[in-house]
């Protein structure tokens, strides 16, 4: 009796450890990624952007190619024509009334897009996550997060930046069942939280869970959020040699 | 009258034909401003500038545009800004029509823009985009890759041109070409422009880069194409620089810094008595600052300064996009020097108040 209880006691203490040791923190960022980038792409979508005086609507269509490469092109009548090209480490900006280009590299990378909530990285950069943070758990066990009255299961997880990156620390949601994000919130080097998002609707595309709307609250400035709708988005879509060019950036 | 009449057909005609896949907008910005005129009393003006812009949609691989400017007071001032198709074929595309194409680098200074020549000062630093020229233009553009291109371009009309003949001499045209390039990480552009209407070869190198700073050099030579001397050479020799860098703080909104100058080496570096339009002085720099402590609201502090004679004119001015494709904006400036220098008090214009709305829809 008292070894069937020594061995009951073995099998609690272990079965904890053994159950999440099947999966760790990096392969759990993997498997987010897998989601979130595409080998090619093609969408369209809006950014609704709100702020103390009423919201404002923007209209883009994009065309990505893995973590890198983006071409983002603005609808919408303000910003009609202008065209964002994201490449690895620069991004140029197209603005039709001047016929011209203007290439950012470095710090810009952090800027917002057209007085949206998101930054240039945000939208195409920074998805090689364990290339640029080193990631563990926060709790051990998933945890039950709340969003728009569902209730998920999460791995709840805190990225610590490598090197100078955006947001040097992260604390992701990650559902446990779909390995979707479901909530992140991003600090500052000091830990302050300056912006939240929380992903509001998923949808199987191509047999991958990917997000096709969420919401970014900026945590610094009250009542401003954007809310990041995709509307059409096609996965592992021909593209043409030259999607990327700046050839097809001035066009 | 009969512009006007004409004007307004071409509206017609262009809505009838564009019906389908069109995209229009309209810009609207009123503005009312305070000055001072030539006796140096105030006075106050209201001036209307209207676009109307229609875009072709649905084609990937051809893009056209018409817009049509007028700017409104007591009397109306029609304008063709752009009127171009660009057109995608399997290896080069051509442009051709009322447009503009950007050589060089620069935003307010750039010695390789031998199109429309960037390197004289303005005075008004009120607009966002203070380089739009158009001019009539046939371009053909090949690419060579990801970032390289090389690209021929013909003017039948020097760009600003007010002459009313449409047939223009062969003598008078304009040609010429580009090389852009991208080598370790610097883009590189090289080309030259023949200026046929003023007799001028007019050669440019540019370079583009990044070390802290976005970081940016253009030369340009303008020769004479017969009996050049080395006076020639001297005066034609022009270089612009400029650095850039956008930064933001967490809770202090977001900050970009420009600097650009426009360098004649051989020009006059000590201040002329009696200056006019002509004297070309050795060094003149542009300093902005825009500062955006939120999403909708920025401010900018803009000046060009003339170094050698002591003289700049100062602006500073604010836009508020309050609702959707609607600004507000203020801007005030001044003129600081004598009366012979590039910029000056006591002269019309000196000082400026301007408010507008803008609305874009």
């Amino acid at each position: 009796m008292k070894r069937i209880f020594f061995y009951m006691m073995i099998w609690a203490v272990l079965t904890p450890s053994i159950l999440f040791a099947q999966i760790t923190p990096e392969q759990i960022i993997k498997n987010a990624e897998y989601n979130q980038v595409h080998d090619t792409s093609k969408s369209t979508g809006k950014m609704i952007i709100t702020n103390r005086f009423g919201t404002q609507q923007k209209t883009f269509e994009a065309v990505a190619q893995g973590e890198d490469n983006m071409l983002l092109t603005f609808t919408n009548i303000e910003e009609r024509g202008q065209k964002i090209l994201r490449l690895k480490d620069e991004i140029y900006l197209y603005f039709p009334d001047a016929e011209g280009l203007l290439r950012l590299q470095g710090g810009a990378l952090k800027e917002s897009v057209m007085g949206s909530s998101f930054s240039y990285e945000d939208l195409t950069g920074e998805k090689g996550l364990l290339d640029l943070y080193t990631v563990s758990f926060i709790e051990t066990t998933p945890v039950q997060i709340e969003i728009s009255g569902t209730s998920y299961s999460c791995y709840h997880l805190k990225l610590k930046g490598k090197r100078s990156v955006a947001y040097p620390e992260q604390e992701l949601w990650i559902d446990s069942s779909n390995f979707v994000v479901r909530r992140a919130v991003y600090k500052s080097l000091s830990g302050r939280a300056l912006k939240e998002l929380v992903v509001e609707r998923v949808e199987r595309i191509s047999g991958k869970y990917v997000p096709v709307q969420f919401n970014m609250i900026d945590k610094l400035q009250k009542n401003s959020q954007t809310r990041f709708i995709i509307e059409n988005l096609r996965i592992n879509v021909a593209l043409r040699p030259d999607e990327f060019s700046l050839e097809r950036l001035s066009f | 009258m009969k512009n006007i009449c004409c004007f307004f057909l071409l509206i017609l005609l262009f809505v009838q034909a564009v019906y389908a896949e069109v995209v229009t907008s309209v810009e609207i910005t009123a503005l009312s401003g305070l000055t001072r005129d030539e006796n140096q009393e105030f006075v106050i003006y209201e001036v209307g500038k209207t676009a109307l812009n229609f875009d072709s949609v649905g084609n990937p691989d051809v893009r056209a545009q018409l817009e049509l400017d007028t700017i409104v007071t007591e009397a109306i001032m029609p304008d063709v800004k752009r009127a171009f198709v660009k057109v995608r074929f399997p290896g080069f595309r051509i442009t051709a029509g009322k447009t503009r194409e950007s050589w060089g680098e620069g935003f307010l200074f750039n010695a390789g823009d031998v199109i429309f020549g960037s390197m004289d000062p303005i005075a008004d630093l009120s607009e966002a985009i203070l380089r739009d020229e158009t001019a009539w233009l046939v371009d053909l553009y090949v690419p060579l890759g990801q970032f390289s291109h090389i690209e021929a371009i013909v003017l039948p009309y020097a760009p600003g041109s007010q002459s009313a003949e449409i047939l223009n001499s062969v003598h008078d045209m304009r040609a010429g070409g580009r090389i852009v390039t991208k080598l370790w990480g610097i883009k590189i552009e090289g080309g030259y422009l023949f200026k046929a209407d003023q007799a001028l070869h007019h050669p440019y190198v540019s370079f583009q880069g990044n070390l802290f700073f976005d970081l940016q050099l253009s030369a340009a030579l303008q020769l004479p194409a017969e009996d050049a001397t080395p006076e020639d050479i001297e005066d034609g020799f022009t270089v612009s620089f400029g650095l850039m860098h956008i930064f933001s703080t967490d809770e202090a909104g977001t900050w970009t810094v420009r600097m650009e100058g426009a360098l004649r080496p051989f020009g006059s570096w000590e201040e002329v008595e009696a200056a006019d339009e002509d004297t070309k002085y050795g060094l003149l720099l542009y300093p902005e600052i825009d500062y955006a402590p939120d999403d909708f609201l920025s401010f900018q502090l803009r000046s060009i300064i003339s170094p050698i004679d002591a003289s700049a004119v100062i602006s500073f001015g604010c836009t508020y996009n309050i609702y959707q494709g609607l600004n507000i904006l203020a801007t005030v400036a001044v003129q600081l020097g004598d009366e012979d220098d590039v910029f000056g008090w006591d002269r019309e214009g000196d000082v400026a108040l301007l408010l507008g709305l803008e609305y874009i829809f």
